[in-house]
């Protein structure tokens, strides 16, 4: 099974806790010890099972096309002066394809995805004010998802 | 030629919810030169609403959330509305900034369906949609007229 490393789920920590100088170093370290591409994809994997997992709890009941529609301009309208990196239909689809909407899950465009993701488990996860051992209890959950997804990716490690 | 009463009472039959009418009348708007009177009159009419939502005041999340709650209120809008462009079209209508990058038949589509919403949540009475189309008659009239 692939390792999601220790690093990962820090590297994901600094992120959603704004510790940019932490995320760029080991971002850094992790792209020169396993390949940019496999990096890239642990990373993504990591990062789309905590993104999982938080927009579930966001929406416990179910969902409509409304709330996923008016939540993400709720994050949109947060991030307005940067609100054009954050592409409406990427990330309601990305939302979507988080709470179980199969057709909705994995967009063509990696890197509006890839923002979006973060945005959305940003903003996800600090409107739950999580920090500390429950911030940790939810990145330990997504690395185990992330490892049995990999797996089933049939995702090889370099190493 | 300024705005004549036929396109006003199109945008009035639109503004009110009432489509069969609103096909009925804009049917008899045959002329390219009525199509252009009216094409105009809704674009005032959406500067007119913009102004009275956001301005002065109003910000760009604003403008962010109404576009996203517009897009919430059927699937049919939120497959409809490019969100981005429209966030635009309503900052542009604040600055008075031109929207380079979207082509005059979006631009149109989406003044009316934006404008459609703004009207909405006016909850206009009779007598002040009639005041509204005034307004935006009056401005439509001054962009004819240059």
């Amino acid at each position: 099974m692939t390792a999601v490393t220790a690093e990962y789920v820090a590297a994901l920590r600094a992120s959603l806790t704004a510790d940019e100088e932490t995320f760029s170093r080991l971002s850094g370290e992790l792209q020169a010890r396993d390949g940019g591409e496999h990096s890239g994809n642990v990373y993504s994997a990591l990062t789309g099972m905590a993104l999982f997992i938080a927009a579930r709890r966001r929406f416990p009941g179910g969902h409509t096309s409304a709330d996923v529609i008016r939540f993400v301009g709720q994050v949109r309208a947060r991030f307005a002066g940067s609100a054009g990196d954050i592409d409406p239909r990427v990330a309601e689809r990305t939302l979507c394809g988080a709470l179980g909407d199969a057709a909705a899950a994995g967009h063509p465009d990696k890197a509006a995805t890839a923002i979006a993701v973060s945005v959305l488990l940003f903003v996800l996860l600090g409107d739950e004010a999580i920090s500390g051992d429950r911030l940790d209890a939810l990145l330990s959950e997504a690395r185990s998802l992330a490892e049995v997804w990999l797996a089933r990716q049939n995702y090889d490690s370099p190493h | 030629m300024p705005v004549t009463d036929d396109e006003i009472a199109v945008l009035r039959a639109h503004l009110s919810g009432n489509q069969a009418l609103q096909q009925e009348l804009q049917a008899r708007l045959a002329s390219p030169a009525a199509r252009s009177r009216y094409a105009t009159l809704v674009a005032a009419a959406f500067f007119e609403a913009v102004d009275r939502r956001f301005a002065p005041r109003g910000t760009a999340a604003d403008v962010i959330d109404f576009v996203a709650d517009v897009r919430a209120r059927s699937e049919r809008l939120a497959e409809g509305i490019d969100a981005q462009a429209a966030e635009q079209l309503i900052g542009a209508a604040l600055t008075g900034e031109d929207v380079p990058g979207i082509d005059g038949e979006a631009k149109g589509r989406l003044f009316i369906v934006l404008l459609a919403a703004l009207a909405s949540d006016e909850h206009f009475t009779d007598a002040e949609l009639d005041a509204f189309l005034a307004e935006a008659r009056k401005t439509a009239d001054g962009w004819l007229s240059q």
